[in-house]
């Protein structure tokens, strides 16, 4: 233990502890180890895992309010013996802006596996200011890790039939037929409620149609606008009326990628997201032509993105056609 | 001016059960228990070129909440129609191939409003008076006891009032949308856009341009750009290929080819070092529609990306040149 010139002087029986009378100069020479210390990132994954997170998916480091991951802190000192000697650790910037984390145990001796906890949540514009610090002995900064955010994604997208049953969810029209879904997701940090600076798009693509049946549509990607990740939606899956044969299906697949206006993350897959989309033509015996559309989970890749299987198995009513 | 034909509104009140259209003026089936009523109205004298506001009022008449699926734009199911000769001429509308949106929840008694512009529509001809009809469908669902949904059809005819209007006029409306443009909140901010974006005249170029610098306006003011492709349209749609989101990327490249803009090859070579997958993606399907060798020591580096979709198709386009 080395005691400056600010700290209360030692008692007599403190004596064997440290010199006596301490002073600056006598505190340098009884303190004898310096520490190289470095402090790994806060990495989140995509989705979100407490510990190992690939670099390779781009994400920037933050972590969900609420979760922790584990970060190695590396403290090489100086000479081989340094009693008494630690680590301190700590989260600097926090605030209302900032958001907040706690990082746990606050003080190492040695080369540690540490945990951050992700508390309120960054606010837009204020991302990657929070810092894991790292003191010698809690006074001499020797390292701070790179910035992280604390903010929720959105994972896990499902489909149900809007209105909880194919008949009110049918759209059965002279000009379209077609099924609206609701579309449900959760967010990584386990509160929807969360996810009010994330902000989702469907990317749908899917080839060209086969004509006749269906009206001729020359396939190709599009993107969604973004849509508040706070919000529910709803999907009205439709195609012009088909012709009463031949039978014929015509499929689509669609993923979601999300933007958060808190680390600034942008076009992120959606982890399990993937979905087919598959309208059928089909002979339902004697000659009486139907329609009906399947939303399924899937794993799929559109453009550069690859999503897991989402959860839908909805089927919409059959419709009779032309 | 015709205070008739502006404040003679249309209500189009529609069954649940069945829909029906209107005719005339005014029409209304009755239905009292199971009704939304649709109004449609362009109250304002607007300069000939400037944005023709449409305002589009539902109100729940039901003694049940009524939540209906009004996606804006909604060029999938509001559709207008100008019976007058050689007042407006239709414009090619293109369809939205996702059609996502959030439920709009109404209240009984309460009413939920929403402005449409006529500009995706019409280029009017001239000034003077006139009448236009309407239709819109809308999935309507009704939450009393067990839920009932319906794809209700509403239509009906408006009148419009259209005056001349110096140049400075017209600017003076446009740039009273600037400020929202930037509003918080999507509604207002996307109806400002869709305002501006069909405005026929190229004197709107400079009230675009700021939407290519306002989130989630991008890909909106670049198709509006290129609807007046002159040099400075050109080149904002071009300086939008360093946009961290794939989407206006791909609006941009979209735009640039269909306009048969000119671009340098290095342009899209930056797209390659993208931090965004799939902006590496669309450089590359671009790069591979004009293929040269002087791509590939540029592209090699992309052979071994973590990305499997980028990997594959640089190897795709590798592989031409063996």
């Amino acid at each position: 233990m080395c005691w400056n010139k600010k700290a209360p002087a030692p008692s007599k029986s403190d004596a064997g502890a440290g010199p006596a009378g301490c002073s600056t100069a006598t505190c340098s020479a009884a303190k004898t180890c310096d520490a190289t210390v470095t402090i790994g990132r806060v990495m989140r994954g995509n989705p979100y895992v407490p510990k190992n997170a690939p670099a390779s998916d781009g994400m920037p480091d933050s972590v969900p309010p609420g979760k922790t991951y584990e970060v190695e802190v590396t403290v090489t000192w100086s000479q081989a013996s340094c009693p008494g000697q630690y680590i301190e650790l700590s989260i600097i910037n926090g605030s209302a802006d900032n958001g907040t984390a706690t990082v746990a145990p606050t003080q190492i001796t040695a080369t540690s596996k540490v945990t951050v906890t992700g508390g309120d949540q960054t606010k837009p514009g204020n991302g990657g200011n929070l810092k894991i610090q790292a003191k010698l002995d809690g006074a001499t900064v020797k390292v701070e890790s790179a910035g992280f955010t604390v903010c929720a994604h959105p994972l896990d997208w499902s489909d149900t039939l809007a209105g909880g049953s194919a008949a009110a969810a049918d759209i059965d029209d002279p000009r379209i037929v077609g099924v609206v879904v609701q579309d449900g997701w959760d967010s990584d940090s386990g509160t929807f409620g969360d996810l009010s600076e994330t902000e989702i798009s469907e990317v749908v693509d899917g080839g060209p149609s086969i004509s006749p049946p269906f009206p001729a549509m020359r396939g190709g990607g599009s993107n969604s606008t973004y849509l508040t990740g706070g919000g529910l939606t709803q999907d009205t899956h439709t195609i012009g009326r088909p012709a009463a044969g031949p039978g014929a299906s015509h499929q689509f697949r669609q993923l979601s990628i999300f933007k958060c206006h808190r680390c600034g993350a942008v076009d992120k897959v959606q982890p399990n997201s993937g979905l087919t989309i598959t309208h059928y033509v089909f002979d339902a015996g004697g000659g009486h032509w139907k329609h009906h559309v399947k939303k399924v989970g899937a794993k799929v890749t559109v453009g550069a993105y690859t999503s897991e299987a989402g959860t839908a198995n909805v089927t919409s009513l059959d419709h009779d056609l032309p | 001016m015709n205070m008739r034909g502006l404040t003679g509104t249309l209500a189009a009140c529609l069954l649940l059960i069945e829909a029906e259209p209107c005719e005339g003026q005014r029409k209304e089936t009755k239905d009292m228990s199971d009704t939304i009523t649709v109004e449609l109205s362009s109250r304002q004298p607007v300069p000939l070129q400037a944005p023709v506001p449409v305002s589009v009022t539902l109100t729940n008449q039901n003694s049940a909440p009524v939540s209906v699926l009004l996606p804006y734009p909604n060029p999938n199911n509001l559709q207008f129609r100008c019976p007058i000769q050689g007042f407006a001429t239709a414009k090619a509308v293109e369809p939205d191939p996702i059609e996502r949106t959030a439920p709009i929840t109404i209240r009984p008694g309460q009413t939920y409003s929403a402005t449409y512009y006529l500009n995706r529509y019409f280029t009017f001809l001239k000034a003077g008076d006139g009448d236009i009809d309407y239709k819109l469908r809308m999935f309507v669902t009704v939450s009393a006891g067990n839920t009932s949904s319906r794809t209700a059809t509403f239509s009906g005819r408006f009148a419009v009032q259209l005056i001349s209007g110096s140049e400075d006029e017209l600017r003076n409306v446009f740039v009273a949308y600037a400020p929202q443009l930037r509003a918080h909140n999507r509604q207002p901010k996307v109806e400002a856009a869709e305002a501006l974006a069909f405005v026929d005249t190229p004197l709107v170029v400079p009230y675009l341009l700021p939407m290519l610098q306002i989130d989630n306006l991008e890909v909106i003011g670049i198709h509006a750009l290129a609807r007046h492709p002159g040099r400075e349209s050109q080149q904002a749609i071009k300086s939008m290929l360093s946009h961290a989101d794939s989407a206006v990327v791909g609006a941009a490249l979209e735009e640039i080819e269909r306009l048969h803009m000119p671009i340098t090859r290095n342009e899209v070579h930056k797209l390659l070092g993208s931090s965004n997958p799939n902006n590496q993606w669309l450089a590359l399907g671009w790069l591979a529609a004009r293929p040269s060798r002087e791509d590939l020591p540029l592209i090699a580096p992309l052979l071994n990306s973590p990305n499997a979709p980028v990997r594959e198709r640089a190897r795709a386009y590798s592989d031409r040149f063996q």
